[in-house]
């Protein structure tokens, strides 16, 4: 950017950031012709006029009017005419179109500042000022050299001050920017080596502040812009950040904070520029935020400094890359409608041949948009441009010809060629390109740490020590140097992390988890970090130490190192470390890790002695042969102790390791024993089994299995069993391949058969079963077996092998011996009786079994047994006298626990028992009751009375109320089942004669008699009910019939269905002859209904059937046979005939209405009733008619007749 | 480094400089060395003792006016086997504590040939201390008092007979060596070690660029 100094007070704005200052003093006067009515030039001056022209020592005044006001003044006098709106941009154009070209004349007068240019040149020569490098023109003219001086000139070129001395350029180098606040009253001086001074001064200029620190230092100050505020400016260095400055006094002391507002790491910056404010427009809602625009190779960027930082525009800039950006702001009135018009900011940027401008509209602080307006396209490479006015641009193109622009328009009203100036380039402090713009690497890793963010940090710092990192400015070039900064940097943040993670980060004393899993997040970073930048002794020294403090975080520590050593990452621990590392592992019983990890290690750091006797105690060879071999290079040691171990082994018989063999088989085999032997099994299937190779495989798997299950602990009986029946069926199915020790299959059986075992018995015995089904004991003797079930009391095994010989009845011995099965004995018998597969050999042997068995039965006093047997034996009486028998003996059991104090049998159970028992009599006398004669009869109820009143008698005066309540409900119970059976006089008179109730007071036998006729009562009412029900049944039944019959007969057709001619028009010589209607509709004429015989003679009687309805039957639709009796088959034929000449006009009946009609009869008792209700039904589904319904076809039509002989179904007409 | 990292540390205490110094024990087997640390370590006494397998590690601190000193204790196997294994340990060891058994001329024999070994290929600032254990079996000396003493003169050793069962001159060998240390070698060897980290550095670095780049 020139910081030309081309121009008079019209430009401000830097152009950008590479090039400067032309030497030359030339001053180009910009006018507006119109704004300040100068007549119109008719012929523009040329270059060499302009250069002939005299030279005047000041600037003259009228030169002074239009250089002094700031440009931003000349435009707030709205004077101007304005850019409108973006929205008017069109008619515009077209206006364009339309104007004709109008001649501008000279707008631009270069004009030579020669006092300045001297004065220049002799600081030059007289105090080695060096080449002017920066510029700055407000009301004053500032120009800094590269020898670090300041001469400041005021309107009239009079030198005012000189600040600064080559002292300051050899110290900080050339300025390199220059920027006047507002009102002039401050300066800001950038200089090539970064530093900032900032002077404050009207009369007497003095640094009033020397910056050194706002930025990285080592990059040049390329930009610094005031902004409005005096305190507050904006810089860019030439490592492409951007940062804002804030001027401070506290205490008197001035102080200055730096803000970095963009890294360079993101895209260098070229250039900046603040927007100053408009002041003279009243109430203007941006008066509150500070806009600052930015341009990087890339793009522009507007940010709000003030009230907060925030990004508010991004528009992407791309060019020549040889080109750099172009910044510059106006105020420009803004035509939005018709009568409202705006004075908004615009900000003109461009690169290359392009020209963007945007609008930005704001009604708020916080409401801030930017809209594009304009884009100009030019014919030339844009080195700088600046705004005359609001609607006027100064461009320089690269050729160094300025063009003076109509914005509105996009006219060009002048070029003037400046080549000649000799522009000054200020490129040698923006090398940007060449280093890499950045923020200091330090700063950068400040931020995250500030932020909490050690992982990022850390990350971004380990880029920086690596050389990966972008941009990266602040650090030396030396690849050692730049590791060491960095990796001291990388260092302090590590123990910062490290001790807030362990205080102020770590989670309060939570569970042991908790702490584990957050230790886990942040151990690992310590450890990748110092390994990277190999700094073991601080991460087991320090670092260690710290978590050392804390028992979790320690062990934690060392656990998270893990990993790290198996991956031999880290091989060289230090043994301090290392000791606690494998005391943690013993503690937690890891062993296998610390194993695992141990033969990863430098032998150097590991307590040989420590390992070695935790490995020998642990069984860790592998580790403890690593050791020795490895370590120390004895291979002799090991080998003696390991062979010495095993040697032990091999004596004690046990396992090496301690662990058993096959642990996954193990494993397998525990949790489904059944359902993994089946994967073998199919397994066992394949090919691959089955070839020679296969085989042995197969053997071997079987010898391993059997090793597992049968030589060690742990099995139960029913996997042991289950896998001696896979075993079984894989010697069935491979025959001779599989060989499996008869021994073993032996003490199997002896296992599972062993009598003295009460556990399990049920599952010993289910597994012999299985095992016997699936043929593995085929080669045993079956006598043996059976002995040995016997003794096991495997009585379904028995059983099977009974069977197999055909001894049933010693399968019915089995059944009887069985506790369980006790109880389906007579199932047995009986399906064996009943079955024909049995011979009568065999059946005879069974009953006989089966009758000494009753005897067995009596032994055994399965009484219920033998009561049944007896029973059915006919013995009626032996089967009760057994019963009654019981139920006496618990009735006397029952009285004692009454009378006596034996409180420990539960009264109540003993009366359910009785109860129960007392139910089953009751139950054994009506059953056979029905088939004895009285005195028989009288035999089995009155002993049971008996026996139930018998208690009562001896309880009456010592049982409490409940007991004898409960006998008496027995009693009744008692009395009112045998009510049925027993004439009630004889039972009367059998309970006065009682002792229990003869003691002749009513009263006592009172409640019995009321029972009884209780009892009586009820029968009758019960019989009264069920013929009253049969009555209505009877009734309704009748009713329904004759309602039925009452029904009119309703013809379908009013034509013959066999022969189809109407009656009504039936004109037959035989006009009388009958019509038959029948139930369903149909009507035929008599002739033709006997013609197709279908007529029945009934009791001597003539019947006549619906032809249609009794062929259909015929045909299968219904299925009903009692109603409709077909006739033999002549109508058959005749039928299709009549068919065919009818056409389709068969009577159909869909399924579920013969459903309906079978449901309906089924649920009729009475067939003959259901007969006609079913004829009745009949018609009303078959519907066939296409005619219109006449009288007699309505449905609700009665003929009211008297009701019908229920047999009769037809009527005669 | 050290400085900061001493006045971080969670224990104010110690203010002063931390030195860390390696010590291996040298000598045959059965003199007592590992005894010899125990009784230092932990002021333990074990009648009888596990013979040590390959080396031990253990560590102890102990200060020395206004310095931690902090023992890295290499307590070696005496038995011959494990001989090869000793320069590992006394190679970069700053002390070096060769045992002896009062009561066996042998392991007195022994000893010379350790400082020998020490002598010969050991580092050669290394601070060697005889030491001749047992002392408490005065009665069964086979070894005299001042012909060890006179030969630890000649060799310009620490020189205490110790027994590790009464605790005599235990810590007083040790404190010596500490004392004998050369204190502010002892942070330049930190720093050498640092040093060492970072040549490390400039080695691979280079190389690192030179094949990102």
């Amino acid at each position: 950017m020139e910081e030309g100094e081309e121009e008079s007070g019209l430009q401000t704005a830097d152009l950008s950031a590479g090039q400067s200052l032309t030497l030359n003093l030339a001053e180009l006067d910009i006018l507006d012709d119109a704004e300040f009515e100068i007549p119109t030039v008719e012929k523009p001056p040329t270059l060499e006029s302009i250069l002939n022209e005299p030279e005047d020592d000041t600037l003259d005044e009228e030169d002074m009017a239009i250089a002094a006001p700031l440009p931003l003044l000349k435009a707030d006098s709205g004077e101007s005419s304005s850019i409108s709106s973006v929205e008017s941009m069109e008619t515009r154009r077209k206006e364009k179109l339309r104007t004709p070209k109008t001649i501008h004349g000279s707008v631009v007068k270069p004009k030579k500042l020669k006092s300045i240019s001297a004065q220049l040149l002799s600081a030059a020569d007289r105090v080695d000022a060096g080449m002017p490098t920066a510029i700055a023109v407000s009301s004053l003219v500032a120009i800094g050299t590269s020898h670090g001086l300041v001469l400041v000139f005021d309107t009239r070129q009079v030198l005012k001050w000189c600040l600064g001395s080559t002292a300051v350029g050899a110290q900080y180098g050339a300025v390199s920017a220059l920027s006047f606040n507002r009102d002039c009253s401050r300066l800001l001086c950038g200089f090539a080596k970064g530093q900032v001074n900032h002077h404050v001064g009207f009369d007497k200029w003095q640094v009033d502040q020397n910056i050194t620190d706002a930025h990285p230092p080592g990059t040049a100050v390329l930009h610094v812009k005031f902004t409005d505020s005096f305190v507050l400016a904006a810089c860019s260095d030439s490592g492409g950040s951007v940062f804002e400055l804030e001027f401070k006094r506290l205490i008197g002391v001035r102080s200055c904070e730096s803000q970095c507002l963009f890294s360079g790491s993101r895209g260098e910056v070229c250039t900046i520029e603040p927007l100053h404010m408009n002041y003279t427009i009243k109430d203007h809602p941006m008066q509150d935020v500070m806009l600052l625009a930015m341009a990087s190779l890339s793009k522009v960027l507007v940010v709000t400094l003030r009230p907060q930082l925030k990004v508010m525009f991004t528009h992407p800039l791309k060019g020549d890359p040889a080109t750099l950006p172009q910044l510059a702001w106006q105020f420009v009135i803004i035509q939005v409608s018709e009568k409202d018009r705006v004075i908004d900011p615009v900000l003109a940027f461009g690169r290359d041949q392009t020209i963007f401008f945007y609008q930005v509209i704001c009604t708020g602080p916080h409401d801030i948009r930017v809209s594009g307006l304009q884009k100009l396209q030019l014919s030339y490479k844009i080195l700088s441009f600046v705004w005359m006015n609001a609607r006027t641009l100064v461009i320089l193109d690269k050729s160094e010809k300025l063009h003076v622009i109509d914005v509105r328009s996009e006219e060009e009203l002048e070029v003037i060629d400046v080549s000649d100036v000799q522009l000054v380039y200020s490129s040698s402090c923006f090398k940007s390109l060449a280093t890499g713009g950045n923020v200091s690497q330090a700063l950068r890793i400040d931020v995250l740490v500030k932020a909490g963010q050690y992982h990022d940090a850390l990350a971004l710092a380990l880029s920086f020590y690596e050389g990966k990192a972008k941009a990266v400015v602040g650090l030396p070039s030396s690849h050692s140097q730049r590791a060491q900064i960095v990796s001291h940097q990388i260092i302090d943040i590590l123990f910062e992390f490290v001790d807030l993670s362990m205080t102020k980060l770590c989670p309060d004393k939570g569970r042991i988890e908790e702490l584990e899993d957050y230790y886990q997040e942040i151990v690992p970073v310590c450890v990748d970090y110092c390994l990277h930048l190999k700094k073991m002794d601080i991460l087991f020294g320090r670092i260690y130490d710290r978590f050392a403090a804390d028992v979790i975080a320690k062990g934690t520590f060392l656990e998270c190192l893990e990993p790290y050593i198996q991956s031999d990452r880290l091989t060289a621990i230090p043994p301090g470390v290392m000791k606690d590392f494998v005391d943690h592992y013993e503690m937690r019983g890891m062993l296998d890790s610390v194993e695992s990890c141990i033969v990863h290690l430098d032998i150097g750091s590991l307590d040989i002695h420590q390992v070695v006797n935790l490995c020998w105690s642990h069984c860790l060879y592998d580790a403890i042969i690593y050791v020795y071999t490895r370590g120390m290079h004895d291979y002799i040691t090991p080998l003696e102790q390991l062979l010495t171990r095993l040697g032990d082994a091999l004596s004690t018989g046990k396992q090496l390791t301690g662990e058993p063999a096959y642990p996954y088989l193990r494993t397998l085999l525990q949790f489904d024993t059944r359902e993994f032997l089946n994967v073998l099994a199919l397994a066992f299937e394949e090919a691959e089994f089955n070839k020679e190779e296969g085989i042995q495989k197969r053997q071997r798997v079987v010898d391993i299995l059997l090793q597992i299950m049968v030589e060690s602990i742990g099995f139960s009986p029913t996997q042991v069993g289950i896998l001696f029946t896979f075993l079984a069926r894989q010697m069935a199915r491979h025959e001779n391949t599989i060989f499996v020790n008869r021994i073993l299959f032996e003490q199997v059986l002896e296992f599972l058969a062993n009598p003295a075992d009460e556990s399990r018995h049920e599952e010993r015995q289910q597994a012999l079963m299985e095992l016997i089904h699936a043929g593995g004991l085929a080669q045993f003797d079956e006598m043996r077996l059976l002995r040995l079930a016997e003794n096991a009391k495997f009585y379904r095994v028995c059983e099977f092998l009974y069977e197999k010989r055909r001894e049933y009845h010693n399968i019915l011995l089995c059944y009887i011996k069985d506790p369980s099965r006790r109880y389906h004995v007579f199932t047995f018998i009986n399906n064996i009786v009943q079955s024909q597969l049995y011979t009568e050999a065999e059946k005879k042997q069974l009953q006989e079994e089966a009758l000494r068995n009753l005897e067995i039965c009596r032994k055994h006093k399965v009484s219920e047994a033998t009561a049944y047997l007896l029973e059915k034996a006919g013995d009626v009486q032996g089967a009760f006298g057994i019963l009654l028998q019981n139920l006496q003996t618990n009735l006397k059991q029952v009285v004692q626990v009454i009378q006596g104090s034996d409180k420990a049998t539960d009264v109540d159970v003993l009366f359910s028992k009785v109860e129960t028992e007392l139910y089953v009599v009751v139950q054994l006398c009506q059953r056979n009751s029905g088939k004895m004669d009285r005195a028989a009869r009288e035999a089995l109820w009155f002993p049971l009375l008996e026996a139930i009143m018998a208690p009562q008698r001896k309880l009456k005066e010592t049982a409490d109320k409940k007991y004898l309540d409960h006998l008496k409900e027995m009693t009744h119970h008692v009395l009112n089942s045998m009510m049925g059976y027993i004439a009630p006089p004889a039972l009367l008179q059998k309970i006065i004669q009682d002792p229990a109730y003869n003691t002749g007071k009513f009263g006592e036998i009172k409640e019995l008699i009321i029972g009884m006729l209780e009892n009586y009562n009820y029968e009758e009412t019960l019989m009264e009910t069920c013929k009253s029900l049969l009555y209505h049944d009877l009734y309704v039944h009748l009713h329904s019939l004759t309602s039925a019959a009452n029904r009119g007969f309703v013809p379908r057709s009013e034509a013959c269905n066999l022969c189809n001619s109407d009656f009504t028009g039936y004109v037959q010589p035989s006009e009388s002859d009958p019509v038959i209607v029948f139930r369903c509709g149909h009507c035929y004429h008599e002739p033709c209904l006997r013609a197709v015989g279908s007529i029945h003679v009934l009791e001597g009687e003539e019947t006549f059937v619906c032809y249609l309805c009794s062929s259909a039957k015929r045909s299968g639709r219904l299925t009903s046979t009692r109603f409709h009796r077909s006739l033999p088959d002549p109508a058959q034929q005749l039928r299709q005939s009549y068919r065919s000449k009818t056409g389709a006009k068969e009577m159909s009946l869909d399924p579920q209405h013969v459903l309906a009609f079978e449901n309906i009869r089924r649920s009729m008792k009475t067939p003959s009733r259901m007969a006609i209700l079913t004829e009745l039904a009949k018609p009303e589904r078959s519907s066939s008619h296409q005619k219109p319904l006449s009288i007699f076809q309505k449905e609700n039509f009665s003929l009211r007749l008297a009701p019908p002989p229920p047999m009769g179904f037809s009527d005669v007409i | 480094m050290a400085g900061r990292g001493g006045a971080q540390r969670p224990n104010g205490a110690t203010q002063g400089k931390i030195c860390q110094f390696k010590l291996v024990l040298l000598g045959e087997s059965a003199v007592g060395k590992s005894s010899l640390v125990l009784r230092f370590v932990k002021g333990q006494f074990h009648e009888y003792q596990e013979s040590t397998i390959g080396a031990a590690f253990l560590t102890q601190t102990v200060c020395l006016d206004d310095t931690t000193v902090k023992f890295e204790i290499w307590d070696t196997a005496g038995q011959e086997r494990y001989h090869s294994l000793a320069p590992m340990y006394y190679r970069g060891a700053q002390a070096a504590i060769v045992v002896y058994d009062i009561t066996s001329q042998d392991t007195f024999g022994r000893a010379k040939t350790w400082v020998k070994e020490l002598q010969r290929q050991a580092s050669p600032n290394i601070v060697i201390a005889l030491a001749g254990n047992k002392a408490d079996l005065a009665n069964k000396r086979m070894v005299e008092y001042e012909e060890a003493q006179a030969y630890a003169e000649e060799n310009s050793l620490l020189f205490m007979e110790t027994s590790a069962k009464t605790a005599m001159n235990v810590n007083d060998i040790f404190l010596a060596i500490a004392k004998k240390l050369p204190k502010s070698d002892a942070g330049n060897a930190n720093q050498q070690r640092q040093q060492g980290v970072r040549l490390n550095n400039e080695q691979t670095q280079p190389s690192e660029s030179g094949c990102c780049k």
